[in-house]
């Protein structure tokens, strides 16, 4: 597991992804920080076996690749697993729920 | 600020076959200036182009290759709403006296590179546009309690409507159980609820009062809206809702002075058929939450009232011709000229056109 990198203004403690240097809030400078662990699903969908989702994390949301034992839920906890970018970025979270279970291979 | 009338218009058969972009402007300008209309080469002052394409000053092409000298001459570019952009453009530079005479044309190819908005890096490696149609219609689906066989009423009426215009990509109608038997995209979209990208063009005259009173039957535009949220989809704050759509509808239906009862027809964005649900909604022609009823119930009594010519989903989505084509309708339907697809007693219209999963919307209320 890792952490999203985040930026997070030194003056208003706006957050943003992508990491930019100025907030563009206020203009002010920012500094990098990591994400919260944990977030929430805010919808979802599902495309072949994969289900996908818009996922917050500190105030940040994204569409991200769901490892979900079952059907996941609308506000459910899930888990930060990973960020990489192959020329295009790729999120991946999980049900906190399942996280623990040693049968979830994305994981 | 002088009034501002669309004069003329034409649209250009939608195809899934490549063709050069420039070609495409080029055919609508010369289908709309030899269509009799009384405007000639040299009344027009501003040369507009709504397109996607990467090429470089298609509105300077458009006008060497025509022989029209205007005064003002560029490129839009705001990916699916550009041709609106493009009109609201014209609409300024006449209300302002800048131009008497405008322009407007809109064309773009099935493979074009505006479909997906790779600048908008939360959408991780889901980019392309069934992802967030995916995210509204679960969202909206499990809001509401809809079923997959209530929204497929949406692309049913559309793909229907599309077999009465003579320029639609689609051409074959479906139905309910069609729609749901198509390819299956995600669990919550199936193909033939999507519009398909298409090769297109079309061609439009706006002018001022002035102008207008020479012409035969000129339509106003009598009030204008934009909304532009940020590009994030991800961010969106409801995914039952296109908070742009409602912003963007209300400044322009408060400009002509009318409300959403008084709409006698309107185009309408429905990029996907879970599109075309929420904002019926969002421009108040259905309560929140019955978008899906409303289309059922114009899909059982055959209603051409929204996308009489079948929308995006029946007519194709020819990118930057798109905004143009569905203003070209509404001119049509005003002007009473809409042959099987006409709406009895047209007076009042509307055009909804949408940009980036409904990051920004443009809507324009036409009138006699």
């Amino acid at each position: 597991m890792s952490r999203l990198r985040i930026s997070k203004c030194a003056i208003c403690n706006a957050v943003s992804w992508p990491i930019q240097e100025y907030c563009s809030r206020c203009f002010a400078q920012t500094h990098v920080t990591d994400a919260a662990a944990r977030g929430t699903i805010r919808a979802f969908s599902k495309k072949d076996k994969e289900y996908f989702c818009v996922a917050e994390f500190d105030g940040i949301s994204l569409i991200c690749t769901l490892c979900s034992k079952d059907n996941p839920r609308v506000g459910q906890e899930v888990v930060f697993l990973r960020h990489y970018n192959d020329g295009s970025d790729h999120f991946e979270v999980a049900v906190a729920d399942d996280i623990t279970d040693a049968s979830l291979d994305c994981t | 600020m002088s009034r501002v009338a669309v004069l003329a218009a034409e649209v250009l058969d939608a195809t899934r076959e490549p063709a050069p972009v420039d070609e495409l402007a080029l055919d609508a300008t010369r289908t709309l200036l030899m269509s009799g209309q009384g405007i000639q080469k040299d009344d027009i002052d501003a040369v507009i182009v709504s397109s996607n394409e990467d090429s470089k000053y298609l509105s300077g092409i458009l006008s060497h290759d025509t022989g029209i000298g205007p005064k003002i001459c560029h490129t839009v570019e705001n990916m699916c709403s550009s041709g609106t952009n493009a009109i609201v453009s014209a609409y300024a530079y006449v209300a302002s006296g800048l131009a008497e005479t405008v322009l407007v044309v809109g064309a773009d190819r099935f493979d074009g590179p505006g479909q997906v908005l790779k600048s908008d890096r939360t959408r991780g490696k889901f980019t392309h546009p069934i992802y967030w149609a995916s995210i509204f219609a679960q969202s909206y689906k499990n809001m509401y309690g809809i079923v997959d066989d209530e929204l497929a009423s949406i692309p049913a009426m559309n793909h229907r409507n599309a077999q009465d215009n003579p320029h639609a990509v689609s051409k074959k109608s479906y139905t309910i159980s069609d729609i749901l038997e198509s390819r299956r995209l995600t669990d919550d979209l199936r193909l033939l609820e999507c519009s398909r990208p298409a090769t297109g063009a079309a061609a439009m005259l706006i002018g001022s009062e002035s102008v207008a009173k020479n012409t035969d039957d000129p339509v106003w535009i009598a009030g204008v809206g934009h909304r532009t949220l940020p590009v994030n989809f991800a961010s969106m704050q409801d995914f039952t809702k296109m908070q742009s759509v409602g912003e963007a509808a209300d400044q322009a239906m408060k400009a002509a002075g009318i409300s959403p009862e008084d709409i006698d027809v309107a185009e309408i964005h429905d990029a996907f058929g879970i599109c075309e649900a929420i904002i019926m909604e969002e421009i108040r022609m259905a309560p929140r939450g019955n978008g899906v009823g409303h289309a059922l119930d114009m899909y059982n009594t055959d209603s051409r009232n929204v996308n009489p010519r079948g929308g995006l989903i029946g007519a194709g989505h020819t990118m930057g011709a798109v905004g143009i084509s569905q203003t070209a309708e509404i001119l049509y339907q005003l002007q009473g000229r809409a042959g099987r697809r006409q709406v009895d007693s047209a007076r009042i219209g509307m055009v909804h056109n949408m940009s980036a999963a409904a990051a920004s919307s443009t809507v324009l209320v036409m009138s006699r």
